[in-house]
């Protein structure tokens, strides 16, 4: 459904993005995540035809979105900017987008109004920040796209629009087979609904993996050793310190797991267990970081 | 290239300008006329006593009246094209399934269409404003028709050309500045040359046929020019004389041109833009040290010209004093240039 081929953009004599591929299938919820400044929302604007790639091509359908952007009938792109469609009342919104788009469903859309309890006789700058993300969110699923490219989506919801929101999206993507790409700081959501992670560090893709795959190639450990951490272990490539608190080590094992293990054991630690392993553990680990994204 | 869509994204976004353009051209035209016919009418019924016969019997008009409508149509362009660029409307006009020269084409239409329509209504209200009230006793309409063919022709020409310049202009404000600029560039360069030359001792005759000529030219070539020098005047009283001024009917090629040069290479730029670079000075890098260096000779030129007499006088120029404030002039705009060009200018986030 989605190609994105070899694409490489630099900004200010920076490479934002150097050489980028990923292939998205219908019916995929993808998490675009990395770190700020990486290049994540250069590449949904690249992909969603705003910003020209210097290098590769996007194919939808197997069809160029820049040198055809009619074809983006069925994609469509939700910015982090809740500004852009300030000045509109919903009834004008409406009116636009069913002139753009020509399977936009407005009762469709009017249902997704009530069913989030957003006003419908009211111009968009009335809302608040939450409101006019969940407007956008909704305006793109009424289109009745089959790509969808969510920037940032659930900045500034309430976390209850935000689980309904959530399970919105999950249920638009098993009943249509569309496809959904989402760059988001919010590892626990991607976590929840994403099929695909995609992991970007300085303009490349680091991964694209599976949610179950990348958390089966890790394990988190804790650890505890009579001394500090044998530099037999502290050296080994596959092996990131998270946390240090006296001699108790929390450490990510990176693939080769059950033989890193041994290793461990074969130091006598006084301690050895397992810890549960969110994908922020995964992000830190992979993506690099002391502090926490968001 | 026409979607009904992309008219009402347009209408939108340039709504503002739009309605200026109309209001203001029906008060500077057929309400203003509409004014003079009731003075005259009123003048009529109640003669000043000491000249009871010829009060009355003469009528003016001039193309600067309509100041206001250029204004606004310069910023009818930059609303269409900047105003996206300073607002980050562009992710969402952008991401729309629309070729980018279709979108920079609506524009376009939109822009001229309104216009177009502007101008006729209230052109065609003036005219039966002059054939339907005492002014018919003092003029006909014939002039409002020569105005017509003088004012659409360039205000079409400024608006394609500022909508041009809005494909180099990175936001909203650079895009007016620039406009400003660039539709009086003839007549300032040439000023600034002229300057150049006398301080270097070579005279220009003001009255030569052939620098008549050239300056009718120049002038032409500065949109503005030809509508704000349109003059008519009509005088039927005792010493009756008629002026009436306008450019050479030849001289509407040139707007044609400017037309025809500011949609093809507008077009082209727009569908190559950097949107990455929206809210800076200029969308491209590429022209970056072409335009430094325009700015720089110009700003140099301006304060020579301006500063080059403080050493002298008239007779005696300083040229130590021209090329002193020509190079202070000079360092400034390169120092204020570098600081503006990596200046991004963006809201709405």
């Amino acid at each position: 459904m989605l190609k994105v081929n070899n694409i490489s953009k630099t900004i200010e004599d920076s490479q934002v993005l150097d050489h980028v591929n990923i292939t998205l299938e219908p019916g995929t919820i993808a998490g675009l995540v990395g770190r700020n400044g990486v290049g994540k929302s250069t590449l949904l604007r690249v992909i969603a035809g705003i910003l020209d790639p210097d290098e590769g091509e996007v194919f939808f359908n197997n069809t160029d979105i820049h040198q055809n952007p009619e074809i983006k009938q069925k994609i469509t792109y939700v910015p982090d900017s809740t500004e852009i469609l300030k000045s509109y009342s919903v009834k004008e919104i409406v009116k636009l987008y069913d002139a753009i788009y020509e399977d936009f469903d407005v009762v469709y859309f009017y249902s997704l109004l009530d069913r989030f309890k957003l006003p419908k006789n009211k111009k968009i700058r009335t809302y608040s920040k939450g409101m006019k993300a969940l407007f956008l969110m909704i305006l793109s699923f009424s289109t009745k796209s089959d790509l969808i490219i969510l920037d940032e989506p659930t900045n500034g919801l309430d976390p209850i629009v935000k689980r309904n929101i959530l399970q919105f999206i999950i249920e638009e993507v098993s009943e249509r087979q569309l496809c959904v790409l989402i760059s988001t700081h919010h590892l626990e959501e991607v976590e929840k609904m994403a099929d695909v992670l995609i992991m970007i560090k300085e303009g490349r893709i680091e991964s694209t993996t599976s949610i179950e795959d990348a958390k089966s190639s890790f394990r988190k450990v804790q650890v505890v050793y009579k001394h500090s951490l044998p530099e037999k272990i502290e050296q080994l490539n596959n092996v990131n310190i998270l946390n240090q608190t006296g001699r108790v080590y929390t450490l990510m094992i990176k693939g080769n797991i059950e033989a890193t293990l041994q290793k461990m054991n074969g130091e006598n630690p006084l301690l050895l267990e397992e810890l549960p392993m969110t994908l922020e553990d995964i992000f830190i680990s992979t993506l690099g970081g002391e502090s926490h994204v968001s | 290239m026409f979607h009904k869509a992309l008219w009402m994204r347009n209408q939108k976004l340039g709504s503002p300008a739009v309605w200026g353009i109309y209001i203001s051209l029906f008060l500077f035209l057929p309400y203003s006329f509409f004014g003079k016919a009731q003075t005259m009418l009123t003048q009529k019924n109640d003669p000043y006593a000491d000249a009871p016969e010829n009060y009355y019997m003469n009528f003016h008009f001039t193309g600067a009246d309509i100041v206001v409508f250029l204004f606004l149509i310069v910023g009818l362009a930059a609303l269409l094209v900047g105003s996206e660029r300073t607002t980050h409307a562009t992710d969402l006009t952008f991401s729309l399934p629309f070729k980018r020269k279709d979108i920079f084409l609506s524009k376009w239409i939109f822009g001229v269409g309104h216009i177009i329509t502007g101008l006729l209504i209230n052109l065609l209200l003036c005219m039966l404003i002059v054939k339907f009230t005492i002014l018919s006793e003092v003029t006909d309409a014939a002039f409002l028709l020569k105005f017509m063919m003088v004012v659409i022709p360039f205000s079409i020409a400024i608006f394609s050309f500022s909508l041009f310049i809005g494909t180099i202009a990175g936001n909203l404000i650079s895009q007016l500045v620039l406009s400003g600029i660039f539709l009086f560039f003839p007549l300032g360069f040439i000023s600034l040359i002229v300057s150049f030359l006398e301080y270097h001792g070579i005279s220009i005759n003001h009255n030569a046929p052939s620098t008549v000529l050239f300056n009718d030219l120049i002038n032409s070539f500065t949109l503005p020019i030809p509508i704000i020098e349109f003059r008519y005047y009509i005088d039927l009283s005792d010493n009756s004389f008629t002026d009436f001024s306008h450019i050479p009917y030849v001289m509407l090629l040139i707007p044609l041109a400017y037309t025809i040069l500011s949609v093809a290479f507008g077009t082209w730029l727009f569908s190559r833009t950097k949107n990455e670079n929206n809210g800076r000075l200029l969308v491209f890098e590429k022209g970056r040290g072409f335009f430094t260096f325009g700015v720089v000779l110009c700003f140099a030129l301006t304060f020579g010209m301006l500063g080059g007499g403080i050493f002298g006088d008239y007779d005696s120029r300083s040229l130590i004093g021209y090329y002193l404030s020509a190079t202070i002039g000079g360092v400034l705009a390169f120092f204020m240039l570098k600081k503006l060009i990596h200046f991004r200018m963006q809201f709405g986030k």
